[in-house]
């Protein structure tokens, strides 16, 4: 038993991406994932389409900022999302007076957020209108970055602030500027402690992994969506592991 | 002299105009000329009852028309022989024989057996326009009429009776006759009517009138000979017919809702608006002989300027204010609305200053001030601070420690009171102190603090240096997992460029567990994580205590490692409080204020927090804001 | 060649993918590549880092050039970037006249930063329940009080012992628990995203 326990504590990081995988390729090439899955109504998705097509019409612009995160931590998996909806606002907004306008903490992210910028406007065959410095590093320190992030956000005719990615207790100076310009601001991180800031001074959080469906609730692919039942189905497996494992404590099982 | 109805417009005008004052249409040219005045005054005159009063109209002098003579089929010639034979000559006079049978061929052909017998037909209309055929023929196709043959005089008592019956059944005898014509007679009469009253669909009741108007004028012209074609297509007028269906044909009696469904020109014929009495009579063509209509002359249709017509609508006044109004909507629309200046300071502005004002004011007289009222924090209360005080302590002098610089500048306010005692502790040690930071800003913290904590500690000019300060560790997680691994291949020299792994006393160190003692000081909960998954284990397994100096956000997150069982944290200094407590362990009591101003602070906020919910809810629950709000 | 690259990009980012994160569990087979990799990652990151450097310096150089609002600015952050690079060439990193600026200017201005932003948060914790007026709200504000009464003696108060002890209490259990689960969702969340990149589902490096 030790043993086994011993085995399974080894490779249980491998065996549980295993399963993470094949949960997402099986709901990827099976014909379950052509069925609509009935996703819970999340409020501050419902404010970005919204809020794409208010700007559109306004002639105004968009401020996507992509937080501090760097893709070689752990935190890059935020960053990655926020660069997914950077795509999709990039694309609807397209058409726009004003492209969008991103900011980031972080080098790698500053460049991949260009490079994504570059990469819609060349799909959408409008490559003139790409302008390198809409992808902006705004400071190399948190407060630096936030403050860096300010001045966007007052000047450049902003109408909504979509905040995506991996920020501290400094995302409130940006929600304090979007305030003030009477934009909506909308965003998400995965830390804790901004989580409860953007609860107190955001218009729409997304808390928890609610940034992480940004994806499925977007519309960006099949594998979004897959990915986001994967998820539901492990959180499940983990929360009776977490349960068992608490009574076979508390029965004094599990040393 | 009896005025001219213009047959465009209707209006009268003086007998000496050639053409209308009003719409300058041809007067006394061909084409739609003027009736007789003594038409005018009568309502809704029947076409039946023009045409008849075409029979006694001065005939017009018909134009002649120069048609080759050798296009003119033979068949036609004796068409229009009949057709235009002049009025005035025999007015009264039957039909030449020979245009019935001409008319009569043309409709009927020869295998059928005309059914004329069946009764003359009372087509006033049809009676006149034949009288007028003979009044008005024109001159030039006098010379090739051929003596008109005379029709069958068996229409004529057909006609006689039709003529009785029409006044019992006046309705239905005009309304038959007019369905019951031919429909290039029928269109012919309509394109030649101008209506001057009634709609043109159902019969209004003046219309039903008219019928029993005809009924008089009937009785003027006198009864000429009906064509057989036109007994035959008028069965029902005879008694006999009325009752016996034709062969393959039932008795056109229509039922009420077709009848319904008739034009008010078929059910109740109206006159033609104009008198076409004195219109010229078309001489060539196949309409020759047929007043009132356009004729095939080129000479027959002038050129003339069109009518003008009065464009002005009649709108009301209501009609007129809602298209004011309108006008002013889109006038709005192209209007860019300015936009509402956005004044400097607002009520937010203004609450955002009160609450500073507040909020630092009371602190900064208590630091200014340097009072100590409020009680100090007690290291036995604190949790972490005597166990970091002890792995500490436990040190050997001279003892090589990884020391993490990886707090931001910003919580330096909050943090530096820790970091500066754990340093000064381990420089009373002679520890080596190994600095490295996953930071960009952490080199130049860290070389900060150890000049300011050596001097603060009254040490040597040329300041500590017992310390290696290797900078900073690019790649985040990755680099530090490089570190944990192999330190010196990660960063092999120095900020100032030596080589310190080549010399003691780092050249003994390979691995991380080779540190007596890891100290890493964040203020970001998720990095304090990253080292204790990275590091941690290594450490634990080698013994060397991993030890945390962190900011009050991060505590709560961290201190579960501390209090895991086992210990993954060997001590942990949180914030303001963990740093006064790890100082009064070793009886470094600053008197500075600080503690004070951050009690004040605390409590303000409290009452900040509280009386802005309270006032918050309060101005919701006003009527004003809830009508707003519904 | 326009479609080799996004195929390329795709496969190496795959490929280098899936050798780090076996190297974390066979470290025997891919330990050696994985370390590899993860140091080229690093000199990558660093470079990364002098390229967002550049790019701060071309936006406020065009912001500089334009004639707006902001213009003074950008040119006192361009003098400023200038200045920092020649003192610290000088003087070297951990130089007197790097410290001079660093202490000079980075340090407070960060302190006064993170000084507004306590202020910003009292005043958005003052204004969260007529913002906000949900129950959850008045969980969180109660739940607020509760934690800063029982961090500090309050002044002309002093200690409250019961309050020090709820607070111990939530954020060593509540707090911690919603932490944790937040936490276990943002991991699963990652490593979906991560999944989606190795099976190149997910391309954010573009192509």
């Amino acid at each position: 038993m030790q043993q086994v326990l011993s085995l399974l504590s080894d490779y249980l990081g491998v065996l549980f991406l295993i399963l993470c995988l094949g949960l997402i390729l099986f709901y990827i090439f099976s014909g379950r994932i052509t069925e609509k899955i009935s996703m819970r109504s999340i409020q501050a998705f419902k404010h970005f389409r919204r809020e794409v097509d208010l700007a559109v019409e306004a002639g105004k612009r968009l401020h996507i900022s992509l937080g501090r995160g760097s893709i070689n931590e752990l935190q890059g998996g935020s960053a990655f999302i926020g660069l997914t909806i950077l795509d999709r606002c990039a694309r609807a907004a397209s058409n726009s007076d004003r492209p969008p306008v991103t900011t980031s903490g972080d080098g790698i992210i500053m460049i991949l957020s260009q490079d994504s910028l570059q990469n819609t406007y060349h799909s959408l065959a409008t490559e003139d209108r790409y302008d390198p410095t809409s992808a902006r590093l705004t400071g190399l320190t948190p407060l630096a970055y936030a403050a860096g992030a300010m001045p966007p956000i007052h000047d450049d005719y902003v109408s909504a602030n979509i905040l995506a990615g991996h920020f501290g207790s400094e995302v409130a100076l940006l929600t304090e500027a979007g305030e003030r310009n009477r934009s909506l601001t909308v965003g998400g991180s995965d830390s804790i402690s901004a989580q409860a800031v953007l609860y107190a001074t955001s218009d729409e959080p997304l808390l928890g992994e609610e940034l992480y469906a940004a994806g499925a609730y977007l519309g960006e692919g099949t594998a979004h969506t897959a990915s986001l039942q994967m998820q539901d189905i492990v959180r499940w497996i983990l929360v009776v592991s977490i349960v068992l494992g608490a009574i076979l404590k508390l029965l004094g099982i599990l040393s | 002299m009896a005025e001219i109805i213009c047959p465009l417009c209707g209006k009268p005008n003086p007998p000496e105009l050639d053409e209308c004052q009003y719409c300058q249409a041809p007067l006394k040219s061909g084409g739609f000329l003027p009736s007789a005045p003594e038409d005018i005054e009568a309502e809704g005159t029947s076409p039946l009852s023009e045409v008849e009063d075409k029979a006694g109209a001065e005939p017009s002098t018909p134009k002649p028309a120069a048609y080759p003579e050798e296009s003119i089929p033979d068949w036609l010639k004796a068409t229009e022989a009949g057709f235009t034979q002049p009025s005035e000559e025999e007015p009264e006079a039957t039909p030449p024989e020979d245009l019935t049978e001409q008319i009569d061929s043309i409709i009927n052909p020869p295998d059928s057996t005309p059914t004329s017998q069946e009764g003359a037909v009372d087509d006033d209309w049809l009676d006149s326009l034949l009288a007028d055929a003979g009044a008005g023929e024109p001159e030039a196709l006098s010379n090739e009429e051929e003596p008109a043959e005379k029709s069958e005089v068996e229409p004529e008592p057909s006609a006689e009776e039709i003529e009785q019956e029409v006044s019992p059944k006046e309705e239905q005898t005009a309304s038959q006759e007019l369905f019951d014509k031919p429909d290039w007679l029928a269109n012919l009469e309509a394109s030649s009517t101008i209506k001057l009253e009634g709609g043109m669909f159902g019969a209004e009741p003046g219309q039903e009138e008219i019928a029993p108007k005809e009924v008089p004028e009937e009785e003027s012209p006198e009864p000429i000979d009906q064509p057989d074609w036109l007994n035959k297509v008028l069965p029902e007028e005879q008694p006999e017919s009325a009752e016996e269906p034709e062969e393959g044909l039932a008795a056109a009696e229509l039922p009420t809702w077709l009848e319904a469904l008739r034009p008010p020109e078929a059910t109740s014929p109206t006159g033609p608006v104009e008198d076409i009495s004195s219109a010229e009579v078309v001489t060539a063509g196949p309409l020759s002989g047929l007043r009132g209509v356009i004729s095939a002359q080129p000479s027959a249709i002038r050129p003339q300027k069109p009518p003008t017509y009065s464009i002005k609508l009649r709108v009301t006044d209501e009609q007129q204010a809602r298209m004011q109004m309108m006008e002013e909507l889109l006038a709005d629309e192209g209007k860019p609305k300015p936009l509402p200046a956005q004044h400097v300071i607002t009520s937010q502005n203004i609450l955002r200053l009160i609450i500073a004002i507040v909020l630092l004011l009371p602190m900064v007289w208590m630091i200014i001030g340097k009072r100590q009222q409020t009680s100090m924090p007690q290291p036995g209360n604190v949790p972490g601070v005597v166990d970091f005080t002890q792995s500490i302590q436990n040190l050997p002098p001279g003892a090589v420690v990884l020391v993490a610089f990886d707090y931001e500048a910003g919580f330096a306010g909050e943090m530096n009171l820790a970091v500066t005692n754990v340093i000064s502790q381990l420089m009373n040690k002679n520890a080596y102190l190994t600095l490295v930071s996953t930071i960009s800003s952490g080199p130049a913290m860290a070389e900060s603090v150890i000049k300011a904590t050596y001097t603060e500690l009254g040490g040597a000019q040329e300041g500590y240096v017992d310390y290696a300060n290797l900078g900073y560790i690019p790649g985040g997680t990755m680099g530090l997992l490089g570190l944990v691994n192999s330190p010196k291949s990660i960063l092999p020299y120095s900020l100032d460029g030596s080589n310190v792994w080549a010399g003691a006393p780092l050249n003994s160190i390979t691995s991380i567990e080779g540190f007596s003692a890891v100290v890493v000081m964040t203020n970001d909960p998720d990095t304090a994580r990253i080292w204790i998954e990275q590091a941690g284990p290594k450490l634990l397994g080698a013994g060397t205590p991993l030890l945390i100096v962190t900011s009050a956000q991060a505590e709560p997150l961290i201190r579960p490692y501390f209090k895991s069982s086992p210990a993954q944290v060997q001590g942990l200094i949180a914030g303001l409080t963990g740093g006064i407590a790890y100082a009064r362990t070793f009886g470094n009591t600053q008197v500075n204020g600080e503690w004070d101003a951050f009690s004040a602070g605390i409590t303000i906020s409290v009452l900040i927090l509280l009386i802005g919910s309270i006032a918050g809810v309060l101005v919701k629950m006003l009527p004003d804001n809830r009508k707003k709000e519904s | 060649m326009k479609k080799i690259f996004p195929i390329t990009n795709a496969v190496i980012a795959v490929i280098s993918g899936l050798l780090v994160v076996l190297g974390y569990f066979f470290p025997t087979a891919f330990g050696g590549i994985q370390a590899t990799l993860i140091g080229w990652a690093i000199i990558l990151a660093a470079f990364g880092l002098l390229l967002g450097v550049f790019n701060l310096f071309s936006v406020h150089w065009k912001k500089a050039r334009n004639q707006g609002t902001g213009q003074i600015y950008s040119l006192v952050l361009l003098i400023s970037l200038g200045l920092t690079i020649v003192l610290a060439s000088i003087s070297g990193p951990t130089g007197a006249l790097s410290l001079w600026l660093f202490n000079t200017f980075q340090v407070p201005v960060e302190i006064s930063l993170l000084a507004v932003l306590a202020i910003v948060l009292v005043y958005a914790g003052a204004r969260l329940l007529a913002r906000r007026p949900k129950w959850n709200t008045i969980l969180f504000l109660v739940t607020v009080l509760v934690v800063l009464l029982g961090t500090v003696p309050l002044l002309f108060i002093g200690e409250i012992t019961p309050l020090n002890a709820l607070r111990d209490w939530i954020t060593q259990v509540p707090a911690i628990a919603g932490a944790r689960g937040l936490l276990i969702g943002v991991a699963l969340g990652t490593v979906a995203t991560g999944l989606r990149i190795l099976i190149g589902s997910d391309r954010p490096y573009g192509g």
